[in-house]
């Protein structure tokens, strides 16, 4: 990093340097390709000549018990891998100790010593190597090294005084998740989803928006005029009056639409009330108006017969007001109707086929809006600052901040989140940050969460935050947990990383990662997601009604296959508040692939042609939360659960994780559902009793002490030839 | 036999056609998971610092 080095105005006096350091000194550029080339024609060079090099001289204290622990280990083993060893030894590296197998007295005698120093020091074996090494790096550095700005901070430096202050770090990591899913999931993102998903999956769209506001207008000036006029041909009005004004009957004229209108408006007396019914698009709630009278019947005449705001008698029509376009499940139905396809291939294509896929497309534009901001923060070295800040709170929990980074990387896809955990050292952690890694939402539970967002919360931007804080509280919480049992006792790995200046990325790293995440998740819906609709879809229209096998109608759904497969599991999650077989079935796709559960619950709660209305019908606020932590802390896809697998290369060790996950979801969300009927006046004497000792069990196993007899007892086997190994 | 087959013409092309993709994605998930290809897409592209990583 010479270039930065002279870009900063900084002075290496090399020559000296390589003095100091007995070796010599060539300047590189990684960045901008400078004596690379020569660095390693002179490592050829060098490793070519037999050259003793100077030896780092440790403390006295320390450089007494590695003279011990030489003596008293390694004294067998070729001369100049002797010190490495002791000094290893000394650190009690575990691979070390585990490749050496070293008889127990040896060892508690060697243990004495390191004790000594310990004790004389006042730190840790490990630490202390740590120290004298940068005592001794700063002692050459202040010969040779002049920096230009000396003991001024850097633009980055005082901007990482604010952001990883040790009070400030994690109040502004909360708030730039927030306006992160704020912008991507409410303000920029939800707009483009609402085209997505009324426009392009719905009915159409106003090209350009043009025709919109006009055709607003005129629906606000028609007003409940349909609704009113059905109040009372109800009550004074017969079939044909109904057919007359109807104008999507067949045999619709507007003559004789005019004229059962005028002999609606005879037959209903001066003084009549009539009550109407409205339903909401959004929620379908229904609202009665009650002693409507006949001057509003009037009203709504007019309004039906009015030509002046709108082309023709009836309420206003979208398709007369601007360019409007067909949606794509209109234009695909006109299309198979046209050619004459049968039912229920319309049916597999339109609710099957488009309703899923289209359920799963939908949020695309918020998922690249996503995508784009955290490639930002990644990039821009925001992110590698939080692993900084929350290593200070994972540490407290026994976990490393190095388990922060499977985590980061989990938030694009969990599969590289778990490979990930590969850095981690210890096999403990490693173990752990694997089996959690999963608890922080991967991209494909994005789209999940915007539609629980969406139909419960009005689109909440708290709810996706939540979700993300859920994950990580998960994973403090397990780690507490599990730490504090005999297969995980240990003290977290040591954390060293290097923080980059801040630095604004190019544009084209940014937009490429966030093409490159999209691109898949758009791959994924066209693959997996489809050959899950056309299953679910299938196995929804389908059942035994009365003994025969055949197509069912959209009343006749709760025969289905389906429904009996996930009617006969769905008891299980009764305690969660959502045990329905749509919302199971929803959950067991998921672990096809997490994108699976927004094209189910597309495809099974789609037949009212309002699918967040649906949801908003079935799920309460609490229920729905329920489900949706449940699903977000669960066992996660099949490629996660392969990774899991081959990570921890154990099959028990995989069954372990993937029901731990499983419990531990179960658990938070039983939890939820029942605290949540307390304060929705739904409460389960019952469940709640079950809760409390739940509650009380989780707080017993993360308060209690750690014990020093769960300490494992170390089998260590020889495992590798010592001469094989450096 | 043919009147049926002329009468139900559309519903026949568009299954078969349906069935040659649904096959076709079959055989390309087949293809991907032999070849080691994660199903999710999690690869260094999912990091955007990858391309600086793996610079040729």
């Amino acid at each position: 990093m010479m270039d930065v080095v002279r870009k900063n105005g900084d002075k290496i006096n090399t020559k000296q340097l390589s003095n100091e350091l007995g070796v010599e000194i060539i300047e590189i550029s990684a960045l901008k390709g400078d004596g690379i080339l020569e660095a390693a024609e002179l490592a050829i060079e060098v490793a070519k000549k037999a050259q003793k090099n100077p030896q780092h001289t440790f403390s006295g204290v320390v450089e007494h018990a590695i003279a011990h622990i030489e003596e008293a280990t390694v004294h067998n083993m070729p001369e100049n891998e002797q010190r490495w060893y002791a000094i290893k030894i000394f650190e009690r590296d575990e691979k070390v100790l585990e490749q050496l197998n070293l008889d127990y007295d040896v060892q508690a005698h060697i243990e004495e010593d390191i004790k000594a120093v310990e004790k004389e020091l006042d730190d840790d074996s490990e630490s202390i190597i740590t120290n004298e090494r940068y005592y001794y790096i700063s002692s050459i550095l202040k010969s040779c090294y002049k920096k230009k700005n000396a003991g001024s901070m850097s633009t980055s430096d005082k901007i990482d005084k604010v952001v990883t202050n040790r009070w400030l770090g994690l109040p502004i990591f909360a708030v730039v998740m927030f306006l992160v899913y704020y912008i991507s999931m409410v303000s920029v993102g939800l707009a483009a989803t609402d085209w997505m998903n009324d426009g392009v999956f719905g009915d159409g769209w106003h090209l350009f928006g043009i025709g919109s506001s006009q055709y607003s207008q005129a629906t606000d000036a028609y007003g409940d005029s349909d609704q009113i006029i059905d109040g009372f041909v109800a009550k004074y009005g017969n079939d044909k009056i109904a057919n007359a004004i109807d104008i999507e009957n067949e045999n619709y004229a507007e003559a004789n639409a005019k004229k059962a209108l005028e002999q609606l408006v005879d037959k209903t007396p001066s003084d009549a009330k009539v009550v109407y019914q409205t339903q909401d698009e959004e929620t379908l709630e229904v609202t009665y108006h009650e002693n409507t009278s006949k001057a509003e019947l009037n009203s709504a005449v007019l309004a039906y017969l009015n030509t002046d705001y709108k082309e023709a008698y009836g309420a206003p029509d979208t398709s007369n007001y601007g360019i409007w376009v067909l949606g794509i499940p209109v234009l695909v139905g006109n299309g198979l109707e046209a050619v004459g396809a049968a039912n229920w291939l319309i049916g597999l294509i339109n609710d099957g086929i488009i309703a899923g896929v289209g359920a799963v497309i939908g949020f695309v534009p918020q998922m690249l809006v996503l995508f784009l901001l955290l490639a930002f923060l990644e990039a821009c070295g925001y992110m590698s600052r939080i692993a900084f800040v929350l290593d200070r709170v994972f540490r407290k929990f026994g976990l490393s901040g190095k388990s922060f980074i499977p985590m980061l990387v989990g938030v694009g896809c969990g599969v590289p989140g778990v490979m990930a955990s590969r850095t981690i050292e210890n096999e403990r952690d490693r173990r752990m940050t694997i089996m959690t890694t999963t608890f922080i939402p991967c991209g494909a539970k994005v789209p999940f969460i915007a539609m629980i967002a969406g139909a419960l919360f009005g689109g909440s931007a708290l709810v996706s935050t939540s979700a993300y804080f859920i994950g990580m509280a998960a994973i403090i919480i397990s780690g507490i947990i599990l730490k504090k049992t005999k297969m995980f006792f240990g003290e977290p790995a040591p954390f060293v990383m290097e923080l980059p200046a801040y630095h604004l990325p190019t544009a084209k790293n940014v937009l490429r990662s966030m093409w490159e995440r999209g691109w898949s998740f758009i791959k994924k819906a066209g693959t997996i997601v489809l050959l899950s609709t056309i299953f679910i879809w299938f196995t929804t229209y389908f059942g035994i009604i009365n003994g025969d096998f055949r197509m069912l109608a959209e009343d006749e759904i709760d025969h289905s296959i389906l429904a009996a497969v996930g009617g006969a599991i769905a008891w299980i999650f009764k305690p969660l508040g959502w045990g329905t077989w749509e919302a199971t079935v929803a959950s067991i796709t998921g672990l096809i692939a997490k994108e699976n559960i927004v094209g189910t619950m597309g495809v099974l709660y789609g037949a009212s042609g309002n699918v967040y209305a649906t949801i908003g019908s079935v799920f309460t606020s609490v229920s729905g939360y329920s489900f949706l932590v449940f699903n977000l802390l669960c066992a996660p896809c099949f490629a996660a659960i392969g990774a899991i697998k081959r990570e921890m290369n154990n099959a028990k060790w995989t069954w372990f994780a993937i029901l731990y996950q499983s419990g531990f979801a179960y658990a938070i969300a039983f939890m939820i559902n029942q605290f949540g009927g307390m304060f929705t006046g739904n409460i389960n004497a019952i469940g709640l009793t079950f809760a409390f000792a739940l509650l009380a069990g989780m707080i017993y196993m993360m308060v209690r002490p750690y014990e020093e007899s769960v300490k494992p007892a170390k089998k260590i086997k020889q495992t590798k030839s010592l001469e094989g190994a450096v | 036999m043919f009147s049926w087959i002329y009468a139900n013409l559309a519903t026949i092309i568009i299954t078969i056609l349906l069935i040659v993709i649904v096959v076709g994605i079959i055989a390309k998930l087949r293809k991907n998971k032999k070849e080691g290809r994660s199903a999710c897409g999690g690869s260094c592209g999912n990091c955007s610092m990858g391309d600086i990583c793996h610079k040729p």
